[in-house]
């Protein structure tokens, strides 16, 4: 008589219980049939979660799309508007609506692009480049066109050779280190870009 | 008159759709061609019933005298062997209005004494008024219908005019047919709204993003490979925290989609979603 374990016995016990649940009414070919359909359909399992478009100060409301790979990384399938949200009802500009692209265009640049002054095109550079290029160009142009007083004879004490225009998407904390930080240097010319 | 007329379209469009998922899901040929059967009694009985207006507290004997008869006599002409055998073997000890009057309540039931009820109440409910579904019995909370108490037998995201916009989602009551909007991550089984808990079953391919598309309302990219899914527009949406899932239809997928028609023929889905130790909130009509 051959035995059975309680692994094999639990097994058969379920897939038993689960046939008769199925064919309660007795729809057994379409159940049969399914089965069939069923074995062969790929099907995998994502999860939805909420975030907000990364690109202007409305802040809609988006739903992700993703799924967990076999290699552990997270592939992201779909973006949308999220139809739960006061901000957005679901609805988005053409923009936010690829969104998506921001994750997975292969068009993406990946590292900042730099043209040297009368070269014809882009290279590819580190941060750490830009990053020392662009405080080198502030200290320079700070240098070059900070004024400490006016025609009157006024103390002014003011950079009048740099302008900063804010993101979108700052946040409050955001925008007020960043007015912190231009005031600190002297400009005056601050402007927020507050819509698309 | 002009709003029964709309209503009546419903069950045109449930009958086409029947006749096409018919020829395009083999395999859910048999249910289909009952369901199909079955509604044209149950068209026949929302016509009377809108013309007669049963009142709330007769909702039982009137189906129980009236719509029962058909019912019985499809179920017995149409149904498969053991529908047949079960409906006669409780007929001869069960009373129809008991039966009835036990789905009403919200009490727990046979399953074929649950068809029975529910496929005699269901078009009588469908063609009467708040007032008189609000006489079932049921709670009034956020997962049950807020006119009849029924909890939802499916989820559906409503169509958009908009290709750059994302219908709400509503939950279609199993019992009066009443739809109503639910939060889009939200466990229609226990509320859970943990977006981690709630895993989406749905079959490769079907994502935006897999079609070649960044935006989901509109078309895939044409050059890339097409989607050959059986159900590009049903889901699964499940709860870790209650194992229990409800089917999702989403109508921007497929316009021509009729959610408790397609509910029905998504066989595989339901076999799926068990396989995995989910149970439905509550089977559908066919007992899936």
């Amino acid at each position: 008589m051959p035995t059975v374990t309680r692994r094999e016995f639990l097994k058969v016990g379920v897939a038993g219980a689960g046939a008769v649940a199925a064919t309660g009414l007795g729809f057994d070919i379409a159940v049969a049939e399914s089965t069939r359909v069923k074995q062969n359909l790929r099907i995998a399992g994502a999860k939805e979660l909420h975030s907000i478009c990364p690109y202007c100060a409305v802040g809609c409301s988006l739903v992700a799309y993703t799924r967990q790979k076999s290699n552990g990384t997270t592939e992201l399938l779909q973006i949308e508007g999220d139809p739960d949200s006061p901000v957005n009802e679901g609805r988005l500009c053409p923009k936010g609506a690829t969104a998506m692209q921001l994750a997975i265009s292969p068009r993406r640049v990946e590292s900042p692009q730099y043209r040297a002054s009368g070269a014809t095109g882009w290279k590819s550079v580190s941060w750490d480049f830009v990053l020392d290029k662009i405080a080198n160009n502030v200290k320079a142009s700070r240098d070059a066109s900070f004024i400490t007083t006016d025609g009157n004879g006024s103390t002014v004490n003011r950079c009048e050779g740099i302008a900063f225009a804010g993101g979108a998407a700052f946040s409050s904390e955001e925008g007020y280190f960043a007015t912190k930080l231009m005031r600190g240097l002297g400009l005056v010319h601050l402007e927020q870009q507050a819509r698309v | 008159m002009a709003a029964i007329l709309t209503t009546q379209d419903v069950w045109a469009d449930r009958r086409h759709r029947v006749k096409e998922l018919r020829a395009r899901q083999g395999f859910a040929r048999q249910l289909l061609d009952f369901y199909g059967a079955l509604l044209a009694v149950q068209e026949k009985a929302y016509v009377e019933a809108a013309s007669v207006r049963p009142a709330g507290r007769n909702l039982a004997s009137y189906c129980a005298d009236v719509v029962v008869p058909g019912i019985v006599d499809v179920s017995l002409f149409a149904g498969p062997d053991q529908l047949r055998s079960q409906l006669l073997h409780r007929l001869e000890t069960e009373q129809p209005l008991r039966m009835i009057e036990q789905w009403i309540a919200g009490d727990s039931q046979a399953m074929v004494d649950r068809y029975l009820a529910r496929a005699s109440l269901g078009p009588v409910l469908e063609a009467l008024d708040a007032e008189a579904r609000a006489t079932c019995g049921g709670p009034r909370d956020a997962r049950h219908c807020p006119e009849c108490g029924g909890p939802p037998q499916l989820s559906y995201f409503e169509r958009s005019a908009d290709d750059l916009a994302t219908g709400p989602r509503r939950l279609l009551c199993a019992r009066c047919g009443a739809s109503w909007g639910y939060p889009r991550m939200t466990c229609p089984g226990c509320s859970e709204d943990e977006s981690t808990k709630l895993p989406v079953f749905s079959e490769y391919g079907t994502a935006s993003g897999e079609r070649g598309s960044v935006v989901r309302g509109l078309p895939a990219d044409p050059v890339a490979d097409p989607v050959h899914a059986v159900f590009p527009h049903v889901r699964i949406e499940a709860c870790e925290s209650c194992r229990q899932y409800v089917l999702s239809i989403d109508l921007a997928t497929d316009r021509a989609a009729v959610p408790v028609v397609d509910e029905v023929a998504a066989i595989p889905l339901d076999l799926y979603a068990r396989e995995r130790g989910f149970t439905k909130v509550i089977p559908n009509l066919m007992g899936f």
